[in-house]
């Protein structure tokens, strides 16, 4: 069996801000398979941002190990093994799609192929536009761009698409399965949306509210290549309803 | 008719009033002369206010770019040390509130009657707007690019390069234009204290004469080298800056 890409071992977190302490994750244990696409779901503010920092190494567990690839987090990140997407692109604006693509892989001195990468996404003819002249969906697509450009094993997905309308969030979400198929990387996507996570990963960890624990974790055992076609299937609707119910209990826990 | 036909057209109305109340109510010339009286003061005198323009501009430029020069180092500084920026900015507040013309005979006791007060008084008036804004735009850096460049360990100078400076330049340019008004100030009070050329001077020399026409026509000139060099500095930065990147000023 091959090493598992990240381990959470117990891990625990607890910081101070704005004076009071908030303690963000309760007790999370989980192992993430090489090359395996990982949905986090959970109630708004439930600690999972925090959860892809810990793996990313800009935060420092309280207690519990983290490991990356065999080493732990700051080793992890010397060597950049993860790629960051957030909620909003946060895209250079006095920088072009090309340059704002080329940004983390011309900090770590890599070569990026951007013209291949602009492809793979579909913004060809925009490569010297500038971020406020494209929507959301394609500065978002940018933003996953700029993480794929420096090729990192692990992408780090901080509900990428949650600022997007219905629309372009499916197409966007299909486009990252399509992208997924064809350049594995190991995924920890956070998300709200039920239906998004189980038509993109592999397994669907539910967390609590804060200090978050792993209320369940649900295997998406659907066939893969996958195509939204698979959302009209039985099988998906009942494991969106499985997630749903184990939500539900996170939120009767809270209101107890 | 389009807005700037609307201001043309109350600055000549503006000026056609000005010149009927002076002539219509025979208001003495050394109370308030009227345009003509300034004009033809300023085509009598060019050869003489042509030379104090020379002057008061150079004084302006240089004191403003010292000033410029400091107060942009500062804000690097004080971007890059904790240490600093709690020396630095508690300092450049405090001299903001020690009212800086009221210092003015100071420098001419320290620097003499030379160009070095006029500079001082310039550069001290110039620092302080763009020290501000600077520092403004160099620490105004989103959470996410931080994070971004922190998960793949940049270095400090990698943030400053690709996102501390790029992304301060509306910034700076606000604070220079202040700057650059402050510094017009700041040389005629440089002037004013003792000098033997420039438009300040010109302006003393012909109060005490009431010779009040040119006073009004040193005044002209000299808010015409304030508009030419403010707009000098909006012209780089419309070439340099795009549009969706202004910022309103600071300070």
């Amino acid at each position: 069996m091959t090493e598992p890409a990240v381990v959470l071992d117990h891990v625990a977190v607890r910081f101070q801000a704005n004076g009071s302490a908030i303690h963000a994750v309760g007790d999370v244990t989980i192992s993430v398979a090489d090359n395996e696409f990982l949905a986090l779901i959970g109630p708004s503010g439930c600690g999972k941002t925090t959860l892809l920092k810990l793996v990313s190494g800009l935060v420092q567990p309280s207690g519990g190990a983290v490991t990356v690839y065999g080493g732990t987090a700051a080793q992890a990140r010397r060597k950049r093994l993860c790629g960051l997407v957030f909620q909003e692109p946060a895209l250079l604006p006095w920088r072009t799609v090309e340059a704002n693509v080329r940004l983390v892989a011309e900090i770590i001195g890599r070569r990026a192929n951007v013209q291949e990468l602009v492809e793979l996404v579909g913004l060809s003819g925009f490569e010297r536009a500038f971020p406020h002249e494209l929507s959301g969906g394609m500065q978002q697509r940018v933003g996953l761009c700029r993480a794929l450009a420096f090729d990192p094993p692990i992408l780090l997905m901080d509900e990428p698409f949650a600022a997007l309308d219905l629309l372009t969030r499916e197409t966007l979400s299909a486009e990252l399965l399509r992208i997924w198929e064809t350049r594995r990387k190991t995924v920890l996507f956070v998300t709200h949306s039920i239906p998004e996570a189980v038509l993109l990963a592999d397994r669907v960890v539910v967390l609590t509210q804060r200090p978050s624990r792993i209320v369940d974790v649900v295997a998406v055992d659907l066939p893969r290549p996958r195509s939204a076609e698979v959302e009209e299937s039985p099988a998906f609707a009942a494991l969106v309803r499985r997630v749903k119910d184990l939500l539900r209990t996170t939120q009767d826990r809270a209101v107890r | 008719m389009k807005g700037s036909a609307v201001t043309t057209a109350a600055i000549v109305g503006g000026l056609i009033l000005w010149e009927a109340l002076v002539r219509l109510l025979h208001v003495p010339a050394y109370l308030l002369p009227a345009p003509s009286a300034i004009a033809l003061s300023i085509w009598t005198f060019h050869h003489v206010l042509a030379i104090d323009a020379w002057y008061t501009t150079y004084e302006i430029l240089l004191g403003f770019a010292l000033g410029a020069g400091i107060g942009f180092a500062l804000a690097v500084l004080v971007t890059f040390s904790r240490v600093l920026d709690r020396i630095v900015m508690p300092a450049a507040v405090l001299t903001q509130i020690v009212p800086k013309l009221a210092v003015a005979p100071l420098f001419v006791v320290w620097f003499g009657t030379g160009l070095a007060p006029k500079l001082a008084i310039t550069a001290l008036m110039a620092i302080f707007p763009v020290l501000l804004n600077c520092v403004a735009g160099l620490v105004t850096v989103d959470r996410r690019w931080r994070e971004l460049f922190d998960s793949v360990c940049a270095s400090r100078w990698q943030l400053f390069f690709k996102i501390q400076l790029p992304n301060s330049s509306p910034y700076v340019f606000a604070g220079l234009k202040v700057g650059m008004t402050l510094a017009v100030v700041g040389a005629i009070v440089g002037e004013w204290m003792g000098a033997d050329h420039g438009l300040g001077n010109e302006m003393l020399i012909a109060n005490s004469q009431l010779h009040t026409d040119l006073v009004f026509a040193s005044l002209l000139v000299l808010s015409a080298i304030g508009l030419v060099l403010f707009g000098i500095i909006a012209l780089i930065e419309d070439m340099t800056l795009p549009k969706y990147r202004r910022v309103s000023v600071v300070g």
